[in-house]
């Protein structure tokens, strides 16, 4: 990234140096106290890595889900809704009118 | 082998000693990078958040160290959560409209110019103008996205290169570049308004 015009490059440097001055600050000295206390509380990074292992396994495999619940939908929609009720008097009926008249006529 | 190399092989062992159970042996990675982190965070952040969010740094490491693969690149790996983590914070920032976005005077303007008229001759500016200058710097800041003013950051304010930037955010090198780009764009159109000064 050049500049062409010597303004924008004595504005940049000049930015440049306001903006690294901000690391000359000094820090508290209790902080690193303070860290480890709030490291000590969380659980083992080990321990959590089976529940992080398994979520990233949800989540790889949650695209497919969701793809076969649309499938699965769709085709259901295609489908006709019967009944297991239907199916039964369906079957009932049908033994009883031709199925067992076709039978006992043989 | 260096004195680098040496480090980031001890870094090494610490973290596998961690990894084996011994939380406290974490301490001493926090001692040893806690100067690095937070000469990170300070020049992303404001001064007065800078220990929490450096903190957060080190938790967010313990947490996902676990996820580190090359364990000799502690270093690298750990700058790299440090500047994600500041990302994140703008983007909380300006979520919760903390951020205040305001246009700069003529007068501030014409102190810019000033500053800059003077720089051409003299080598140095004085401790009052590079004050002066480093709150206008954060006043443009604020007007740009997180994204914009971490890349800018980045490749414009501390001359990192863009795959540098990349690796250290986990962006394509296209983005950084496209947004180190605009944003340089806007900081200069936001500090030299070719209507307001001659």
């Amino acid at each position: 990234m050049k500049n062409e015009n010597p303004k924008q490059d004595a504005l940049k440097a000049l930015l440049r140096e306001a903006y690294l001055e901000k690391e000359k600050i000094p820090v508290g000295e209790r902080w690193e106290q303070n860290a480890m206390r709030a490291i000590r509380c969380l659980p083992h990074p080990r321990g959590s890595n089976h529940l992080a292992a398994f979520e990233a396994l949800v989540w790889k495999f949650a695209p497919a889900a969701a793809g076969l619940i649309i499938l699965f939908t769709f085709a259901l929609f295609r489908m006709d809704l019967i009944p297991d009720s239907e199916v039964v008097r369906y079957l009932f009926n049908g033994f009883n009118q031709d199925g067992i008249a076709r039978y006992w006529t043989i | 082998m260096d004195l680098m190399d040496l480090t980031a092989a001890e870094d090494a062992l610490i973290v596998q000693q961690v990894m084996d159970g011994d939380t406290e042996a974490f301490a001493i990675l926090l001692t040893r990078h806690r100067h690095h982190v937070l000469g990170i965070v300070r020049k992303h952040a404001p001064y007065d958040e800078a220990e929490e969010i450096a903190q957060e740094v080190f938790i967010r490491a313990y947490q996902s160290l676990s996820a580190l693969e090359k364990q000799d690149r502690f270093k690298h790996w750990l700058s790299s959560i440090a500047v994600k983590t500041c990302c994140d914070f703008w983007r909380r920032k300006y979520r919760s409209r903390e951020i205040s976005i305001s246009d700069f005077s003529d007068e501030q303007c014409n102190r810019l110019d000033q500053i800059l008229s003077r720089q051409s001759n003299q080598d140095w500016i004085e401790d009052n103008a590079r004050r002066e200058l480093r709150e206008m710097l954060d006043q443009a800041l604020n007007h740009l996205s997180p994204e914009d003013r971490m890349a800018l950051e980045l490749v414009y304010l501390e001359g990192l290169s863009c795959r540098e930037a990349a690796k250290l955010l986990g962006w394509t090198i296209v983005n950084v570049k496209v947004r180190a780009f605009r944003s340089r764009k806007k900081l200069h159109s936001l500090l030299c308004k070719p209507g307001r000064r001659s």
